[in-house]
């Protein structure tokens, strides 16, 4: 019997997880959401509970029950927190071949519903993507180096690809088991990376639309950080310098217009490190 | 039947904080397999003691079928 594991991460303060938390777990056994996993062929007791990436800030509490204090003192990267859960889930749950593995951002930009597009997606492949109708939930600042970033992949493998980092997507759990050992994101180049991980395993995504609504909760995607992360990932997997990314970013401007100039300025005058090949 | 697994974080202000683990297991008919903190990872999670109270922060893997899951898991957001 296929399960289905659903997986969402949550962003930074205690609250928001808890309301998260919540939300989800009282998601999972509402009548309407019972009814659309048996309408997709599933059996009640084969729709696991979410599974909650936490990914708390450094705080302190103590317990008013027992007086105890804890600190917690890290926050994990989204990648990081993914990738913990998978290996858990492959090593701790031994989740099956045929199993279905969805994952969720936490945000609340993308209703949770959404579930059930990726659900009836892998029916026809073992890797459903998520494609944002209009590019919705993209800050306008962003729209161009998202493209810009997806062209690496598009270019790489000859492929046209409406969307390759929307937040909601789906593996079946002998993909997951395939492109797992060959993961290594640690940030939000998440998606980037699970994309190209099928892509080299000779797996095209199914895409389904994912509309999006505005965050319940603010973005923790920090402009520049992040954004040098998601650059070095790619320098990393398609072996590139430089140079080539300045040349690349030419070309893509000349195609469609000028890349913010903060962000040029990133490859223009590297500061990125960590860059190993 | 069918039994399901998953990974409940325990928040303050939920039911279920300064339960026994024993105590439950017993209540909700659920298996509760580990106990960890969220930090510094779940890698360190160890087997669940039945003696052990649970404390906010606290998470606990568990096990049962779908009715005990589903009394487990909205109780332990019942804030």
């Amino acid at each position: 019997m296929p399960l289905v594991w659903t997986i969402s991460n949550v962003y930074g303060r205690l609250e928001e997880e808890k309301a998260r938390m919540k939300a989800l777990i009282e998601w999972r056994y509402a009548p309407e959401t019972e009814k659309k996993f048996t309408g997709l062929g599933f059996k009640s007791e084969e729709i696991q509970l979410p599974l909650i990436n936490s990914r708390l800030d450094e705080f302190t509490l103590t317990s008013s029950e027992t007086g105890k204090t804890f600190r917690y003192s890290k926050m994990v990267a989204k990648g990081v927190a993914i990738l913990n859960k998978f290996h858990r889930l492959i090593k701790k749950y031994s989740i099956a071949d045929d199993d279905h593995i969805i994952y969720l951002d936490g945000d609340g930009q993308i209703h949770t519903n959404h579930v059930f597009n990726i659900l009836g997606g892998l029916k026809t492949g073992p890797f459903v993507a998520g494609k944002r109708i209009g590019e919705q939930g993209i800050p306008e600042s962003r729209i161009k180096q998202e493209r810009f970033e997806n062209s690496f992949v598009e270019e790489h493998f000859g492929v046209q690809l409406p969307d390759v980092q929307c937040g909601c997507w789906g593996v079946t759990g002998k993909h997951l088991k395939d492109i797992y050992p060959h993961l290594n994101a640690e940030g939000f180049e998440v998606e980037l990376d699970v994309m190209i991980c099928s892509l080299q395993k000779g797996v095209t995504p199914v895409f389904v639309d994912i509309s999006v609504i505005p965050p319940s909760v603010p973005s923790t995607y920090r402009t520049g950080e992040d954004d040098e992360r998601k650059l070095a990932y790619l320098m990393n997997r398609f072996k590139i310098g430089f140079p080539q990314l300045l040349e690349k970013s030419q070309q893509f401007a000349a195609k469609h217009g000028p890349l913010p100039s903060e962000y040029v300025t990133i490859f223009s005058s590297p500061i990125i490190k960590d860059i190993k090949f | 039947m069918q039994i399901m697994k998953s990974v409940v974080r325990i928040m303050q202000g939920s039911p279920l904080v300064d339960m026994k683990i024993k105590e439950i297991e017993d209540k909700f008919g659920v298996k509760v397999t580990t106990q960890y903190n969220p930090f510094p990872a779940e890698q360190n999670a160890k087997k669940a003691k039945p003696d052990e109270r649970v404390y906010p922060n606290l998470c606990l893997e568990i096990e049962g079928n779908y009715e005990a899951m589903r009394k487990f898991s909205l109780a332990s957001v019942d804030f």
